[in-house]
Parts: structure tokens; C-alpha cells; sequence
């Protein structure tokens, strides 16, 4: 407060007062640098409340497989949700990465069900598509594979959990899934559960 | 924003101009703080980093410790007893039967659903784990693998369908072999319309 109505003290309280204005508006800027949304570099807080959970999720769902014979590509007919940086169309069987993955982790989970069969095994492979020295490229794993259950009620069958990291790169350009079975030719791959989440980045 | 001098008139109009830039600081504030709380409510931010001390998603986690007589030939559900953790975002009691409530409506909500289950012994063909809505009785087989596998994983989304109350966990086996324990976690994880 002045220390009286002195011209000369309301001059230097009046400066002081815009210093200090100055200094809280100068923060604020930077937590908005330059907008009105909040948009901080870095921010932490003990407890935090999200009404939406805020970690980047997508599920696909695949229904009515064919039957299918060695490894197959998997053909996802619904986007339940997608609110990461994963692109996919529906009919299609290959995801491509909306931006560049910056050494982002993604979790990927579910499951996937075939028919009954009588012999043999299942499985599911994850295939990465990229760029090595500057060339497309494919790379493949195995992420769930199990021998089939024989006397497994009709209409179910196997049911085969996966759970997979996948470290994703700049060179990365996108991903795929592809199902496995060897046993009878009728054996039909039925459905798939795709949960996707990102987790991470450098 | 400071005074030119001395003078009524210059100290006025820095007075103005303080004003001003104020308004727009507290307009700002006030917009970030909608409930009228003294904490940040925001409708949307966004941080290149972010640290929260506690995780920014609710986490609840269960487990049979001990052995649960299974019927053969049905879906069982499990009754976890003991539970780890539970910030609320489900309801559960160990003395119930297994049933997991919501406390508000959740048609919507999407959890994420993971843990695995030991059985006693490789008897029998299958055997299967699935998450089963209440009151309807929408189901998702999480996992159905064959008997000589006496531990089974599984991990899936669950989003919970518009007027369910709640859910359970429930197994299957196709001969008698028990179930030796089993851990359940729950992770609040996305909203879906």
C-alpha cells in the first residue's frame, strides 16, 4: 500500500505493483505460451483427478474370420475407439502411425479365439513394417502360440492371450497382426480383441 | 505499465493499464479454476511432461490367496479374498460372492482387465476364464487354453455396457483340478462412447 497520497509515493508503488503484475503475467504466458488452454513444459502434481483418463487408448475387434491355413493376416471390422496415434481403416489389415514415433512405447493386449480342431497349434505374430537403412523392411514375432485344445466345447475353441511391448521407433511406419493355425483345413480363425495403450516416451 | 511521472493524470493511466492487465490475469485464473476450489479444474491442458507422484489412473487389485472348489462342467466365479488395493472405483466385499458393483452408472467407462490363474493340476482338457457382466450377462472369454497349462494369463479391455451394475470373473474347467489362486487387477484406464 502507499505510505501516503504523496505523488512520489504513489509513483513507486504504482512501478512496484506493475513489476509484480509483470512477473505473475510473464508466468502465466509461459504455462499458455501464448494461447488461453494451459500448455505446460513440464507440470506435477501429487494428486491428480482426470474425468477422462488421460492415456492414449484405441480397441479393434475382428469378427467373422475365414478359415484359414499357415499364418494370416488379421483384418480388424471394428474401431471401437481410437484416440491414439494409430491409423487404420477397417477391411484393411495394416496400421500406420499418424506421426512419427519418437521412441514411443505402446502396450498391445487381448486376445484372439479359433475353432475346434483336433490336432496342432495356434498363434499369433506381431509384424513391425519400417525402413532399415533406408529400405522397407518386415520383422516378425511370436507373441502367443499354443497347442490346440482337443474336446473343447463347439464355438469356442482356443481362446489365446497376448500381451506385447513394442518399442516404436522413427524408422517404424507401421504394424500388423497375423494369426496362425495347422491343424484341420476347416479350422476357422474367429475373433480378435486388439487393446492398444501408449505408455511411454523418451 | 509505469507511470510516465509524477503527475495525476500518468499515474492514472498506469493505474488503468495495471487494471486491465489484471482483469485479463484473473479472467484467465478464473477460467482454470471452474468449481471455485483453490485447485486447477481444468477443461483441457496439455504438458510435454508431466509427473504425478500418484499414478493419474485409479488402480484396484485383488487375489485368491487360497484354493476355490471348482464344479466341473460350469462357469464358476471366483471370490477373490483379499483385497490389495481399492481407491473406490469399484465396489467389493470379500464376503460377497465374487460380484464386483459399480456405485454409479459406468455404461461407458472402459477398464482394463489383467492377472493370471494357477491351477492344481494339468486334469482335464481346458479350461477358461471370462468377465461377465451383471445384471445382463455379456460376456468376453479372456482366455480358454488347454488343461496342461496350469497357469493362464489374460489381459483385455472391458468396457462396461450401458446398464450393467457390475461384474464377475468367472472359470471354467472341463474336469476336476481346482483353482489354486488367482490375482485380478482393474486399471480405469479410457472413457468410449
Amino acid at each position: 500500500m502507499p505510505i501516503s497520497t504523496n505523488a512520489d509515493d504513489l509513483y513507486q508503488q504504482i512501478t512496484r505493483l506493475g513489476a509484480e503484475l509483470k512477473g505473475a503475467a510473464d508466468l502465466v504466458a509461459g504455462w499458455t505460451r501464448g494461447g488461453t488452454l494451459p500448455n505446460f513444459e513440464f507440470m506435477r502434481a501429487v494428486q491428480a483427478d482426470f474425468v477422462v483418463p488421460p492415456l492414449e487408448t484405441a480397441h479393434f475387434t475382428a469378427s467373422s474370420q475365414p478359415v484359414i491355413a499357415g499364418w494370416n493376416q488379421v483384418v480388424f471390422d471394428t474401431i471401437d475407439w481410437n484416440n491414439g496415434p494409430w491409423e487404420y481403416t477397417t477391411g484393411s489389415s495394416n496400421f500406420t502411425h499418424g506421426r512419427p514415433p519418437l521412441a514411443e512405447s505402446y502396450w498391445f493386449f487381448g486376445w484372439a479365439r479359433f475353432s475346434t480342431n483336433s490336432s496342432g497349434a495356434v498363434g499369433i505374430r506381431f509384424v513391425r513394417e519400417g525402413l532399415v537403412g533406408g529400405l522397407p523392411s518386415t520383422q516378425t514375432e511370436i507373441i502367443s502360440a499354443m497347442r490346440v485344445i482337443q474336446g473343447a466345447p463347439a464355438g469356442i475353441g482356443n481362446v489365446i492371450p497376448f500381451s506385447y511391448p513394442l518399442r516404436a521407433n522413427s524408422s517404424a511406419t507401421g504394424f500388423r497382426f497375423e494369426v496362425f493355425q495347422n491343424g484341420a483345413a476347416s479350422t476357422d480363425f474367429k475373433a480378435m480383441s486388439l487393446g492398444v495403450i501408449r505408455v511411454a516416451r523418451l | 505499465m509505469n507511470p510516465l511521472s509524477t503527475k495525476a493524470d500518468d499515474l492514472a493511466a498506469s493505474v488503468i493499464s495495471i487494471q486491465s492487465e489484471l482483469d485479463g490475469l484473473s479472467g484467465l485464473l478464473d477460467g482454470w479454476q471452474r468449481s471455485g476450489n483453490s485447485y486447477p479444474d481444468l477443461s483441457f491442458f496439455r504438458a510435454d511432461r508431466a509427473e504425478f507422484v500418484y499414478p493419474p489412473f485409479p488402480v484396484a487389485e485383488f487375489q485368491r490367496e487360497t484354493t476355490q472348489s471348482i464344479t466341473t462342467g460350469a462357469w464358476n466365479t471366483v471370490v477373490f479374498n483379499k483385497v490389495i488395493q481399492n481407491p473406490g472405483i469399484i465396489n467389493y466385499s470379500t464376503a460377497s460372492t465374487g460380484l464386483f458393483q459399480f456405485g454409479r452408472p459406468s455404461g461407458g467407462r472402459v477398464f482394463l482387465v489383467f492377472g493370471k490363474a494357477s491351477w492344481l493340476t494339468t486334469a482335464g482338457t481346458f479350461r477358461s476364464i471370462k468377465i461377465e457382466s451383471y445384471p445382463s450377462t455379456t460376456e468376453t472369454i479372456m482366455a480358454q487354453n488347454d488343461g496342461d497349462e496350469v497357469a493362464q494369463g489374460f489381459s483385455a479391455f472391458y468396457k462396461v455396457p450401458v446398464g450393467s451394475s457390475g461384474f464377475g470373473i468367472r472359470v471354467y474347467e472341463e474336469a476336476a483340478a481346482g483353482l489354486g489362486d488367482m490375482t485380478l487387477s482393474v486399471w480405469e484406464i479410457a472413457r468410449a462412447a
